[in-house]
């Protein structure tokens, strides 16, 4: 998921017809300019260099985002393929959240983060959490940090198949919004950080130099 | 998996590691695979979530910007020509895709 302003100028992008790495290279109705879908970079033409902002997104199942957003819009389009459901959980070992940090870039392999709930991590400085929520064989990443104790290290430990608790106020959180549900933290929501959920060989194709949690 | 390759993405320069074979990593070498220009997708047709043609258990990517919630199903952001859709959300403008 990107903002599509380069520069304050809005882009429209289509698909090229072209592949990198067996990956979908995009390009932009205003310029013509290449980009990598992975790297969200132009590669080619008028702006090449420039990077796309990642928009913090989740991936999920209707259900949950249902549940949590009941306010939700859905995009109404002819279906192009039947087979994307939360039946991803049974080969969870294909799938990472991908993140980039300031200088490094890590993949938490689905099946990890559904064996531990919540994964506490630090990359490239900056505290921050994996957790996956199963309902909705859903991956999400969020700033290690409570909103209003910015700066303070906190944990988070599994609650449940869904929540989890935080090392400092104990408050209740959802694993997949970041909302507090139960405690002193309720209705406060944790920052989300622009997790890619990606096939692994994808994102390893992209991002060579890509650690893996766990490994 | 340890890759020689390090990538490091230092002030929007890309400096590539020294290795033989390394400066393939990364080398753009886009391969033409359909030869026809599609219009881009912009401003779908949506539904509101009482009205949603979905099954539970389908996956989608969604976002929350501004207050304003859009999910937008992989089942209909997969093949060749629906890879991406342009679109507004929270009055930021945004290409899904996944």
């Amino acid at each position: 998921m990107y903002a599509s302003e380069v520069g304050g100028r809005r882009l429209n992008f289509t698909v090229s017809g072209m592949l990198w790495k067996r990956s979908l290279v995009m390009r932009d109705e205003e310029t013509g300019s290449l980009w990598s879908h992975q790297l969200g970079r132009a590669m080619r033409g008028e702006l090449e260099g420039a990077e796309l902002e990642m928009l913090p997104s989740t991936m999920t199942d209707w259900a949950s985002w249902k549940r949590r957003h009941p306010e939700t819009a859905v995009i109404d389009l002819r279906r192009t393929a039947a087979d994307f459901t939360r039946k991803l959980q049974q080969e969870a070992g294909r799938y990472v959240l991908g993140l980039e940090g300031r200088h490094t870039n890590r993949a938490y392999p689905y099946d990890t983060a559904r064996k531990m709930g919540v994964i506490n991590d630090t990359l490239d400085g900056q505290p921050l959490l994996v957790t996956y929520d199963p309902a909705g064989a859903s991956a999400n990443a969020f700033v290690r940090e409570l909103p209003g104790r910015e700066g303070e290290p906190v944990q988070f430990a599994p609650q449940g198949t869904d929540s989890m608790r935080d090392s400092l106020t104990g408050s209740r959180w959802d694993r997949q919004s970041g909302r507090a549900i139960d405690g002193e933290k309720k209705g406060a929501a944790l920052k989300r950080l622009p997790g890619v959920p990606s096939f692994a060989r994808a994102w390893n194709d992209f991002h060579p130099g890509s650690s893996t949690y766990g490994e | 998996m340890i890759h020689r390759g390090l990538i490091l993405s230092v002030g929007g320069a890309l400096l590539l590691g020294t290795g033989p074979g390394d400066s393939e990593e990364l080398e753009f070498a886009p391969r033409q695979v359909i030869d026809k220009r599609f219009p881009a997708i912009k401003s779908p047709p949506r539904r509101p979530a009482g009205k949603a043609r979905m099954r539970d258990d389908e996956l989608l990517i969604g976002v929350l910007l501004n207050g304003e919630a859009c999910a937008y199903p992989i089942n209909m952001l997969t093949g060749p020509t629906r890879e991406i859709i342009n679109d507004k959300v929270g009055g930021r403008a945004i290409a899904a895709t996944w």
